[in-house]
Formats: C-alpha cells, structure tokens, sequence
C-alpha cells in the first residue's frame, strides 16, 4: 500500500543545511500497523509527512497504493488525502466550528459526496467508535479521548487505506492512549495499511513491526513479541 | 470492532475539486467560524463598519454641502429673466406675455425699501410660495404665508433688523402690515427678504421671471411688450457634476480605506487561523477550498460591517445635517441624500471586504501544509518589490490630477477619482519599504524600541496594507485641514465686512447699481456724529476709523444737493460710464486698514485702488486715471480707492465726512449690532456690518474632527492587530523576565511608530495629490496649516504612543496561561 524507497529529505542550504532522512525504504502493506520511534529530531514526523503527502522529499520516490505521488499537482495530492490516507495528529487537529459527525464527514464532502449521504457514513464511523452520543458535540465538547477517536473516524472515513498516525496518544493519559493504539490495530485488522510514530515502546508493541530512526537513517528494526496487547485486555476505555 | 465506513464515489461524476458539496462544507463551516469567533474579528468589523458609516456620511455631506445657488436663484427653474426698474404700465403685459411665450412661469417681484438706521435695504420680494419652480426658494419656518393684501412675512433677521414678531402689525414702505409667519430661502440662508403676496400692488425695483426648459434660441427670441431686454440667467450647469464629484471621490477613498483596513485585519485572522486551515489542508481540501472558507468569513465580516456602518452612518448623518446648515448656508434634506452610492459603497464594502479576505487567504493557501499545522507563516514577500509596483501607480496618479483641471465635465470625474485611487494604491504598495527605515533610525535605541521597530518590519508585509490605512486616513485628515484652511485664508477678505467691523455712514440707502449720495454735513453735525461713534465704539471697546470722500467744490451738478462726490467709473461704451465707487481720501488712519505703507507709494501715483482695468474719474473732468498704486482686495464696503491728500490739494479738491468705520474687540453680536442701529436711526445715520457668511470654521472643525477620529480609531485597532500578531514575542519576553514597562515601552513604540510613518506618507501624499490637483495655483494652497499639521505629524503619533503604553499594561490572562504551560 506504502513504499517508500531511498526517500532523503534536506532542509535549508550552506551552514544552515539539516538532513533530516538519509535514505529512508519503509513498504507496509494492508492490515499491517508499522511503528517507527527514535529520539527527538531523529526524522520520525517527516517520515511521516512525507508519506502522507504532505511535504515533497527532497529525493525518493513514494508510492501510495501503486501511485507515485512525485509529479503529481496541489490538486492531485489533496484528493489522494481525501481518498486513499487518513492522518491523526498529537493534538486531534479537529475543526472546532463542526460537530464530531461533521468532522469525520468533512473529507467526504470535499470530495463531493452529498451532505447526506457523507453524513449517514460518518454516523456510521462514529457509532462503531462508541461515540453515537457524541456525534453532534463539538470538539470543545468532547475529552482528550473522545477527541481522538473523533480524528481516528475522520481519518479512516470513506474506505482509505493507509493510516498515518503522529503521536496519537501524545496528548492522552496512559489509559485513554492506550486505548487509541488498541483502535488503530483493530483498523489495520481490517485492511487499513498504517504507520504510527510513537516514543512509547509499551504502545509501540501494539505494532506488527517496530523500526527505529536515528539522525534520519533506520537504524533496526524489530517484531515485538506476542503477549503485549495482552497487557492491557477489554474494550475501550475512559 | 470499528470501521471506516464505506461509502460508494462513483467514477467520472464525482468534479476533481469536489464540487458544490465540497463548497457547501466549507461554507458551512466559514459560516460556524464567523459566528463562534467574530469576536476575535471584532476590530476587523468595527472598523469596516467604521469606514462604511465614514463613506456614508461622507458621501452625503459631500452630495449635500455643494453650492445650492441655482436652487437659490432659480428654484428648478433652468432659466430667469431680470427686469430692471420695469415700467409699471406694462408689468401685467409683460407677465402675460411671457407666459404665453414660455408656458408656465414662476414670476417673482422686487421692491426695496430703507429701513432707518440701517443701511441696506430690506426687499420686499412678491412670490406665489406654491410656484411651478419656487419650492426650493421659498420655506415657511412659522405661521403661515400671506394669503391677501397687506400680510407679510419675512425671514428672522429681516423680523429681528425690523423689531417685530409674528402676530405683530408692522408699518413698512408708507403701509401698515400683518406679520403672518416666518419664512426663509432655504437654498440661501443668507437670503434676507420679506415676502408679501403676490396680489400686493407695488411699485418694483425688479422683476425675475423664471421659466424652463426654453432653448437659448427661444428665450432670446422673446419679446416684451414693454420693449424692456430682460437680462437671462442661466442654472450653473456643473453643479450636479460636481455634487457627483465629491461624492463619488469620499465614497472611493472611503471604501478603499475599507479594503484596506479589511486586509490587514483579515491577514492577521488568516495568520491566526493558520493551523485549522493546515488541518482542512491534511484532510484534503484544495487551494480554492482553502480560500473560500476565508473569503466566506470575510463576506459574512463584510455584509455585517455593511448593514452596521449604513446604520450608524446615516444615524449619524440625520444628526450632522441639522448642524451644518448654518455653515454651509442652505438647508438638508436629511434623506436627499444619494441613495444609489449608498447602496454601492454596502455592495461595495461587502465585495472589498470578501475579496480583502481573498488575498491573504491565497498566501495562507500556498504555505506548506506542515508549516502551517505547526502556525509558521510563510516568509513575507521582498518589500522592494512591492514600491517598484506602486511608483508607476503614484505617478499615473498625479498625472490623472494634473490633466483633470477644473472638475467640470465626467471625464474629469474619471480623471480625479481614478487619479485620487491610483495615487492611494501606490502609496500602499510604497508604504511597506518606508517600515525599513525604522531599523535605520532606530539602531542604537533600547532593546524595547529596537524590538517593537524590527517587528514592524519582520511583518511588514501584513502591517504595510495597516500602515496604508493609517497613511490614507491621516492623508484625508491632512487634506481637509490644508484645503479648509486655505479656504479660510482666501474667504477671510471676503464679504462686506469683517465679523468685528462696523460701518456707520451719513449716506442714504444707495438705489439698486449705484453708490450711496454724500449727504452734506455741518461741521457741527460731524463733531456731534464724532463723539457719537466714539461712545459707540468705546462701549465695543473698538478704534475708530474716520473715512472721509472726495469731493469736488467747482462742480455743481442740477438736481443733486450739496457738494458733488468723485467717482471712480469704467467705461462700457462711447458715452455710457458704469460708476464703481466714491473715491475716499487716502488718510493715514485709512491706509492702516491695508496695511499700506506711505513710505512705499511713488510720488507719482495720486490714486490708491483695488479696482482693475481702464479707469475713469467721474463727473468732471473725464479723467482717466493713469498712475494708480495696487490696494490688495479686501472687504467689499471698506473705501476700496483712494486719493492722496497731497493729489486732493493740488485740484482744489476737499473732503467730506463720509462714515466711521469701528474696529471692536470681538466679533459683533446682534444685540451690538442692534443697539448701534437704534443709535444709528436716532442720528439719521445708517450702520452695516457683515452680511451672513458661510461658516467655513465651524466646517472646517467639523471635518477635520472627524477625520482625525477616523485616523486615530483606525490606528487604535490597527496597532492591537499587529501587537496581537506579536504576542509570541511578547510572551517570550516575559518568559525571559521583560516587566511591565518593557512590554509598554514595546507597544508604544510599535503605535507611535506606525502613526509617525502613517502621518508622514499621508501628509506627503495629500500635499502631492493637491499640488497636482492645483498645478499653476499652488498659492491656493497657502497658508501651510502648521498648528493643525503638526498636530497630525507630532501629537497623533504621541497619542497613539500613550494610548499603547497604557493598553500595553493589561495583559491578557492568557497570555500567563501560555507562559506558565
């Protein structure tokens, strides 16, 4: 679903030149959940935007479900977002003006789907989030947890399949974060491709597979044993 | 277990940039955005409301304080017909004539009559109020309008000139009246008359007939039974133009002030939007969705302001309207007012507001996503680049003003109001590079100063589009006040007389075209009038001014008494002279009023006058007068040319008694002026002070109050947009232990600074503007108003310094919120 091969990316020029990837190859297929950690600046967010389309690499080359996206126009690379990724940032990044059913059904409608009928597939989305109470309360209205779950929906919404999470639980106490993990494994399970950028080895673990970023060059990579999402057992919580 | 659920886009019929759902969406959410946080937009649409109210007013008062004269004169009438002296015999044919010539005509009758003690004449004007054309020259402000013979009513200072009140029976021109009302002539406050019925029998000094819509042609053609030639006046023919003129110009500045003000306060909103629009961005909305969601907050931001701005500016304007009549001379009709420019300049301010919006959002739409989800602003564009563009404009600009000349036709509309918008746009594009001289001035300045002068450049390219609107609004300030006061300058030589000047004369009421006779006093009755004005004039604490004319002892004219004055005459053809005025005698005390030196008058020059052209010395002998010294032109009823005593002697000629002019201490009030005029009547002599003038002060205090209010609002709001732009940095400074007085020192800085630069390119750009508007009349732009322009470049920059060192003290609870986080 994602390939990235020998993807560098360099910011400024001269003196102020930072590399921030050094060839980077990440591939995650449908169902899988990747993790990447590594220390601060070590590249893990820009990995992340780039295989998100959101930032051009400064080498590489960067397929999304059979596309490469070099080359593509502004207006190409927004409906591959509205299509084909889901992004879930730290901080939720929801639009306070819109509901929590608006929210998830926002990127539907910049895509030109009926209110209606985005609606009815984002009530959908948010009742299998547990959050059918919650669907017409505005962000300000809803917990950290909620929150995010609210961004998980919006991201997934509309049948995309390649998940890209930053931090997802990093705004969350430990119980709500792990709670998150929990939901965007369950979504991989269901044929999503995604990537989670995390400095938690424990949620970490809830990947199919681990790799570690240092001064932008995967450094390892690793498979977390079994018994870890056994850790923490039930449903959703608060 | 979740699931993301699936909904079918069918191929091909889905448009690539979403279509109307993806609009509906975003406006959907522009709008939820407009009404969760229009208060932080709030300075953005009180000051578009600001500038709407401003258009609106302005745009009235500009269509409202025009010239009325040919209301005044003609009513709607578009052409009159003046009879002097028509013979009474063939008053009734000429009537009848005409009407049947022209169709319907309004026919107004003049007598004048002497009031004692007075020296100008009260007219009794005959005139059907319900005219075809009189409706604008004729208002009833109390009573009634005389129905029959022997009713009368009269303006408020012909009834306060005659003593008398409405109920009041009043004995005038050997016949005794009702005073039945009061009226006024509401195109020409200054208009003083009594109006009597048009049945009234009197003999008529003149007559106007006023007809319309006849052909050059026709009315030439016309023939009266009489055999008089009626002179022809015409409406002035560029009224309407110019009315549409200063409309149409307040109404363009106004609402370009409004793009932008609406621009620099919507960059600042884009600037703080940036990381939900980065989040519509990541989620997959294009450019243009981008924009609209902006560009549908700055429509809502624009048709409020809109709505508001109408309301508080034609609320304002019904409460202004009352209060400049006086000044301008003519009544307002409140809502005469041009409707259609008021609708425009709403539309308009709604699409400068929307389009205002645009811009920034399409700056906001192209900076990184990334940058934008963590607030980065994308780096401001050169600000070299941007005066490069606005040079041509400036000097398009002034070449629209220097070829428009006199605004009389509408490609001069075109020309001017073009000029005047070119000139502001260029301004607006230069006025970012002038921020860059800040860091040069302020170098070696403390940190607070330094910080403050570095922030306004580093955002310069959103407080230039501030700086503009700060420059435009004082440039209008600075504008108003050089053209008022010049107009001041120039009319304050203007009228009869001065408002501190009385003039008491041994003449009697003149006849209509000629000079008041000299009535010949003892030398006992002048030494009597002597200590008369002097008791006058010490109760006025004024100086008095003796003037005497010249008369001629050798010649004695059939049928007038007494000595025979000299006058000044100009030649109209072979043997027909048109006198201008008695000659008076240069005396020391006279040649004070001019402020002549004696020393600098040739000894060849016998004559001292204002007067121009070939002139002649009349009855005898027919002299023309060839070695004259220039008088500046000054009061109309000051002796305006003059004799030498030494000129005098040499003819044998001698001098008479003619008035006295006084010189009081402060202007005259009416009960002066009463009182003297009671003396005056007692004596058998007449006073006259100054007519009724148009009240360019209290104008000139009117529009440059507001204009300065509109500077200093604009300012205020824009000064705490850039500051809250800067709140990082004033966190930051906290942060790392600034107190208080630093972060006042900061915003002060950042508002005296941004006044000063304001008021410097607004003041240089107004004084291009008009010089070019002036080429080849520049002194008419003098005198330099320095108090009131000082005032602009010195003490708005230091209020608006004080006001942000006092608003810099209250932080807001935030603001430690995110320090302490």
């Amino acid at each position: 679903m994602l390939s990235m091969r020998a993807i560098s990316k360099v910011y400024g020029s001269g003196p102020t030149e930072v590399r921030a990837l050094e060839r980077v190859d990440l591939s995650v297929e449908r169902g899988e959940l990747v993790a990447i950690m590594g220390p601060s600046g070590s590249g893990k967010s820009t990995l992340l935007t780039i295989a998100g389309s959101l930032e051009e690499p400064t080498s590489g080359e960067v397929m999304i479900d059979g596309k490469d996206i070099a080359g593509m126009s502004d207006n190409d690379r927004a409906r591959l977002r509205r299509r084909s990724v889901g992004y879930v940032f730290q901080h939720f990044n929801l639009l306070p003006g819109l509901t929590a059913a608006e929210n998830v059904a926002l990127p539907l409608e910049l895509d030109g789907i009926p209110a209606q009928q985005a609606r009815a597939s984002a009530l959908e989305t948010v009742d299998s989030l547990g959050l059918t109470d919650r669907a017409d309360h505005y962000p300000d209205d809803l917990s950290g947890g909620e929150r995010q779950r609210v961004a998980i929906g919006r991201a997934v919404v509309g049948n995309r399949r390649l998940l890209l999470a930053d931090e997802p639980s990093g705004a969350l106490d430990s119980v709500n974060g792990e709670s998150v993990m929990r939901l965007l494994r369950e979504t991989c399970r269901g044929g999503v491709a995604g990537v989670v950028v995390t400095h938690d080895s424990q949620l970490a673990a809830w990947a199919d597979r681990v790799l570690f970023l240092r001064d932008g060059r995967m450094v390892d990579q690793t498979v977390p044993g079994p018994g870890a999402e056994s850790l923490l057992a039930g449903g959703y919580q608060e | 277990m979740m699931t993301g659920a699936k909904t079918v886009i069918p191929a091909g019929l889905i448009p690539e940039d979403g279509g109307d759902p993806a609009r509906r969406a975003v406006a959907r959410w522009g709008w939820r955005l407009f009404k969760r946080e229009w208060r932080s937009q709030f300075l953005v649409l009180a000051l578009i409301a600001v500038a709407v109210a401003a258009a609106v007013t302005g745009a009235a008062a500009a269509f409202n304080l025009g010239s009325a004269t040919g209301d005044a004169e003609l009513g709607t009438a578009t052409t009159a017909l003046d009879f002097d002296q028509p013979d009474p015999g063939f008053v009734g044919e000429d009537i009848a004539a005409a009407a049947e010539w022209f169709g319907s005509i309004d026919v107004i009758g003049r007598t004048l009559v002497a009031i004692p003690g007075v020296f100008e004449p009260v007219e009794l004007r005959s005139q059907d109020p319900e005219g075809p054309y009189s409706d604008p020259m004729v208002g009833l402000v109390s009573g009634r309008y005389p129905a029959v013979a022997n009713e009368i009513t009269m303006t408020d200072e012909t009834a306060r000139l005659l003593a008398v009140d409405v109920g009041e029976t009043l004995s005038l021109a050997g016949a005794t009246w009702n005073v039945v009302g009061l009226v006024e002539n509401p195109s020409n406050l200054s208009d003083e008359f009594a109006l009597v019925s048009v049945d009234e029998a009197l003999p008529l000094d003149s007559m106007t007939l006023l007809v319309e819509g006849s052909s050059e042609d026709r009315v030439n053609s016309f023939t009266a039974p009489s055999g008089a030639s009626p002179v022809v006046r015409n409406r002035p023919g560029n009224e309407d133009v110019v009315a549409a003129i200063g409309a149409l110009t307040v109404g363009a500045v106004v609402l370009f002030l409004v793009s932008l003000v609406a621009a620099a306060g919507f960059a600042v909103v884009a600037q703080k939007r940036l990381r939900q629009l980065g989040m519509l961005a990541a989620v997959g909305a294009t450019h243009y969705h981008i924009r609209l969601v902006l560009a549908i907050n700055g429509f809502f931001i624009g048709v409020s302001g809109s709505v508001l701005g109408a309301f508080i500016g034609l609320t304002g304007w019904i409460f202004l309207a009352p209060r400049l009549e006086i000044a301008i001379g003519h009544r307002i009709a409140p809502f005469d007012i041009p409707w259609w420019l008021i609708a425009a300049a709403m539309l308009l301010a709604v699409v400068m507001a929307t389009a205002s919006a645009w811009l920034p959002a399409k700056t906001i739409a192209h900076t990184p996503i990334v940058s934008a989800l963590s607030g980065r602003p994308a780096p401001p564009k050169p600000a070299s680049r941007s005066a490069a563009r606005g040079l041509p404009l400036v000097a398009i600009g002034l070449g629209c003003l220097l070829v428009s000349g006199d605004p009389l036709s509408w490609l001069d509309v075109i020309l001017v109001v073009g000029g005047t918008l070119s000139l502001m746009l260029g301004v607006l594009l230069i006025s970012p590079i002038t921020i860059g001289l800040l860091t040069n001035v302020a170098k070696k300045a403390p940190i607070p100063v330094r910080l403050a002068l570095r922030d306004l450049v580093r955002y310069r390219s959103r407080s230039g589009a501030a700086l503009a609107a700060i420059s435009l609004a004082l440039g209008l300030a600075a504008a108003v006040v050089i053209t008022t006061s010049a107009a001041l300058y120039a009319s304050a030589e203007e009228g009869n007389l001065a408002p501190n000047q009385l003039l008491i004369r041994v003449g009697e009421v003149p006849s209509p075209g000629d000079v008041a006779p000299i009535e010949v006093r003892t030398d006992d009755e002048v030494a009597s009038l002597d200590a008369l004005v002097a008791d006058l004039a010490g109760s006025l604490d004024g100086r008095v001014t003796p003037i005497d004319v010249v008369v001629a002892p050798e010649i004695d004219l059939p049928g007038l008494p007494g000595l025979t004055s000299v006058v000044l005459t100009t030649r109209i053809d072979e043997n027909t002279f048109r006198i201008l005025t008695h000659l008076y005698v240069a005396s020391p005390e006279v040649l004070d009023l001019y402020q002549v030196d004696e020393e600098r008058i040739p000894a060849s020059a016998d004559f001292l006058t204002v007067e121009e052209g070939e002139l002649w010395l009349q009855p005898v002998p027919d002299e023309l007068v060839r070695d004259s010294y220039p008088l500046p032109s000054s009061f109309t009823s000051l002796p305006g040319s003059m004799m030498t005593p030494e000129a005098m002697a040499d003819r044998g000629w001698e001098a008479a008694r003619a008035g006295w002019l006084v010189d009081a201490a402060q202007p005259l009030s009416t009960d002066d002026f009463d009182r003297a005029r009671d003396i005056a009547a007692a004596s058998g002599v007449t006073v006259e002070a100054r007519n009724n003038q148009g009240d360019l002060a209290t104008l000139r205090w009117v529009a440059t109050a507001g204009g300065v209010l509109v500077a200093l609002g604009i300012l205020g709001a824009t000064v705490g947009l850039i500051r809250s732009e800067a709140a990082g940095d004033l966190r930051i400074l906290t942060a790392t232990g600034a107190s208080k007085r630093i972060r006042r020192r900061l915003t002060a800085t950042s508002a005296g600074g941004l006044a000063a630069l304001g008021a410097f390119t607004g003041m240089v750009g107004a004084y291009l503007g008009l010089a070019a508007a002036h080429t080849g009349s520049l002194d008419e732009l003098s005198p330099i108003p320095v108090a009131h322009l000082a005032a602009l470049a010195i003490g708005l920059p230091l209020v608006a310094a004080g006001a942000g060192w006092l608003m810099a003290g209250r932080e807001p609870s935030a603001l430690a919120r995110d320090v302490g986080a």
